[in-house]
């Protein structure tokens, strides 16, 4: 007790600029190795067989090739994977924004009868538990005919997310004040058109985090591009692809880094450009 | 997540002040609005109740995968689940890896949080972003060098902890039983302490400065001032918080399926696998039976059922707290 407390004296009597030094230094370490397997995939994509297999965990390639993207790129197809992804991605945000937008907005705005049974579903659909649902989806998309293309990705991406984008539309939605709608009204707009150019463009902020949240979801979602995929490998999705490395090409190391540095990259280089919005998007959710 | 927005919304949305019109005259001035919500009613018909309602009577069948389930089996396979040591193998695998994960990663990620939160920090948000950067990435992508890595790893441990008996090399540390659970904890802390860490961040910011100042002037020091103001104001969000990683952990599949696929030995198998290999049969030991594979995961959402309606507590816990302390 003694000695723990002349140590906190000790720290509280070192000039700020120090304590904020050792905060500095102290971070730096953790961080770095926080992120060693990070840079461990990063060195290891630029290196050789035979360099990879001398030296496994270094960091610092001693021969250095591009060798292993090539081959992740073709033989490996992720150039293939990666327009998948792009697509699936694109699409289902793009989608999303919208539908949710809309349905936010007539929950949170529009006096239509029905609305509160509609806003009872979309929280019990929120909390229910979801149970094994993937085999009654599957026989949806093979009624839909849907099951040999992207379609069925984009399909249950969008109709995945849509409750809750929804949800948080419908909250922000019900924040805004009357007076800008009812101007619009008095301007002789209709619902569509009050919509679509007063209340949409209003929501903006709110457009940015479910495009962010819906795009971090898509990007990464593995199990359902998983099965929708089995039986046609050239639609498989960046992650998918990963998986198949471990069953296809289990021996080729330094391209399955590669690769996953190909699969990677989008998401962390958009999460560094758009971090404050990414971290706002998540906190949020405790808010 | 956002569930916190539920009761506010559910409970205390006013109706609009409208005079009493017919119901066909509201109907027709908001037509757009069935409109609007069209797209969202069918989706949520056919990609969620459909399916829910279909697993919940698969339950009650035989049934492989092909064709219509036509052989009747009734509660068997709920009996055969609650009966099966496998299942509850699985389970407590789940518990083990809840109870080492989360207390550990919240700690860390406290602490995290608290250090970034200092104002005098100005470049907190670099480090945020080094330790969120793991928690953006898709965990079934990091798990596939992960595996490499790891047994790269175990062939770095000394020779006296193999010739202990402590270790062995051959195994590693993925295919030895003893190790793989815990291998696998490390790696959900690695991964989602950065997710956690934000959210506490945005807890503490919650807590209003005056308070600390006044607390300051009273003499008060740092861990006097964390143990009675920070902890009382993020209590309620800690505890939202703890919910949700637990609820997650509970839940792990991804991570298991590619570092072991529930190996060695079912010393990893966790519900969600557990569930996937009976419904897919990618072990040889299994026969895929879907009736079976959607009773255990009926079964298993009525184990965590308890978790679920917690978390509308918590939620309304936290809701009137914040009122209590005049927060946004």
């Amino acid at each position: 007790m003694q000695a723990m407390q002349s140590a906190a004296f000790t720290w509280r009597s070192t000039p700020r600029k120090i304590q904020i030094r050792i905060t500095y230094a102290v971070l730096t370490i953790l961080v770095l190795v926080h992120l060693f397997p990070f840079l461990w995939i990063v060195a290891g994509s630029f290196k050789t067989r035979d360099s990879f297999f001398a030296e496994p965990m270094s960091l610092i390639p001693s021969q250095t090739t591009l060798q292993n993207y090539s081959i992740a790129w073709q033989k490996g197809h992720f150039g293939q994977y990666l327009w998948n992804s792009i697509a699936v991605s694109g699409s289902v945000v793009f989608g999303v924004v919208i539908l949710a937008a809309f349905t936010g907005y007539a929950l949170g705005r529009m006096p239509f009868p029905g609305r509160g049974f509609l806003r009872a579903l979309i929280v019990l659909t929120m909390f229910l538990p979801a149970g094994y649902t993937i085999i009654p989806t599957f026989e949806i998309m093979l009624a839909l005919h849907l099951t040999s293309t992207l379609w069925a990705l984009i399909v249950l991406g969008i109709a995945g997310g849509l409750g809750f984008y929804s949800f948080l539309y419908w909250a922000y939605f019900s924040t805004l004040p009357r007076e800008l709608e009812e101007a619009a009204m008095v301007d002789g707009a209709n619902q569509l058109q009050t919509f679509w150019f007063v209340m949409f463009p209003l929501a903006r902020p709110m457009s940015g985090t479910v495009a962010l949240l819906c795009f971090l979801a898509t990007w990464n979602d593995f199990f359902t591009p998983l099965v929708f995929t089995l039986a046609k490998p050239e639609l498989r999705t960046l992650t998918v692809g990963m998986f198949s490395f471990l069953g296809e090409r289990s021996t080729d190391w330094t391209p399955m880094l590669a690769a996953t540095v190909i699969t990677l990259l989008p998401i962390v280089l958009v999460f560094l450009f758009l971090q404050r919005y990414f971290v706002e998007a998540v906190a949020g959710a405790i808010k | 997540m956002a569930t916190a927005l539920i009761p506010d919304l559910v409970k205390t949305t006013p109706a609009p002040s409208i005079k009493k019109k017919s119901l066909t005259r509201r109907i027709i001035e908001n037509r757009w609005a069935y409109v609007f919500i069209a797209p969202w009613v069918v989706a949520t018909l056919v990609f969620n109740w459909y399916p829910i309602l279909s697993s919940i009577r698969y339950a009650f069948y035989n049934w492989t995968g092909f064709g219509t389930p036509d052989q009747f089996v009734g509660f068997r396979h709920l009996q055969n689940v609650a009966a099966d040591p496998f299942f509850w193998k699985a389970v407590g695998n789940a518990v083990t890896y809840t109870a080492i994960l989360v207390p550990i990663q919240l700690f860390l990620a406290l602490i995290l949080a608290s250090v970034l939160n200092n104002k005098h920090l100005r470049f907190a948000s670099i480090f945020r972003a080094g330790f969120f950067i793991p928690a953006v990435c898709s965990t079934a992508v990091l798990a596939v060098p992960s595996r490499y890595l790891i047994s790269f790893a175990s062939k770095l441990l000394p020779d006296s902890l193999v010739d202990a008996g402590i270790f062995n090399k051959s195994l590693g540390f993925l295919q030895d039983p003893r190790y793989a659970l815990l291998t696998i904890i490390l790696f959900g802390i690695w991964q989602h302490l950065g997710y956690n860490m934000v959210l506490f961040l945005a807890a503490l910011q919650t807590v209003p400065e005056e308070l600390y100042d006044a607390a300051t002037m009273d003499g008060a020091t740092s861990w006097q001032k964390f143990q009675f103001i920070t902890i009382p104001v993020i209590q309620p969000v800690a505890a939202l918080i703890l919910l949700l990683a637990v609820l997650g952990s509970m839940k792990v599949f991804d991570v298991v399926l590619v570092l072991t696929d529930g190996g060695p030995f079912f010393a990893t198998e966790v519900p969600q696998t557990y569930i996937y290999h009976n419904a897919f049969a990618t072990q040889a030991s299994v026969r895929p039976n879907l009736g079976y594979a959607s009773a255990s995961s009926l079964v298993y959402s009525f184990l965590l059922l308890g978790l679920t309606v917690a978390q509308i507590f918590v939620v309304r816990w936290n809701r009137s707290r914040r009122q209590e302390l005049g927060l946004r």
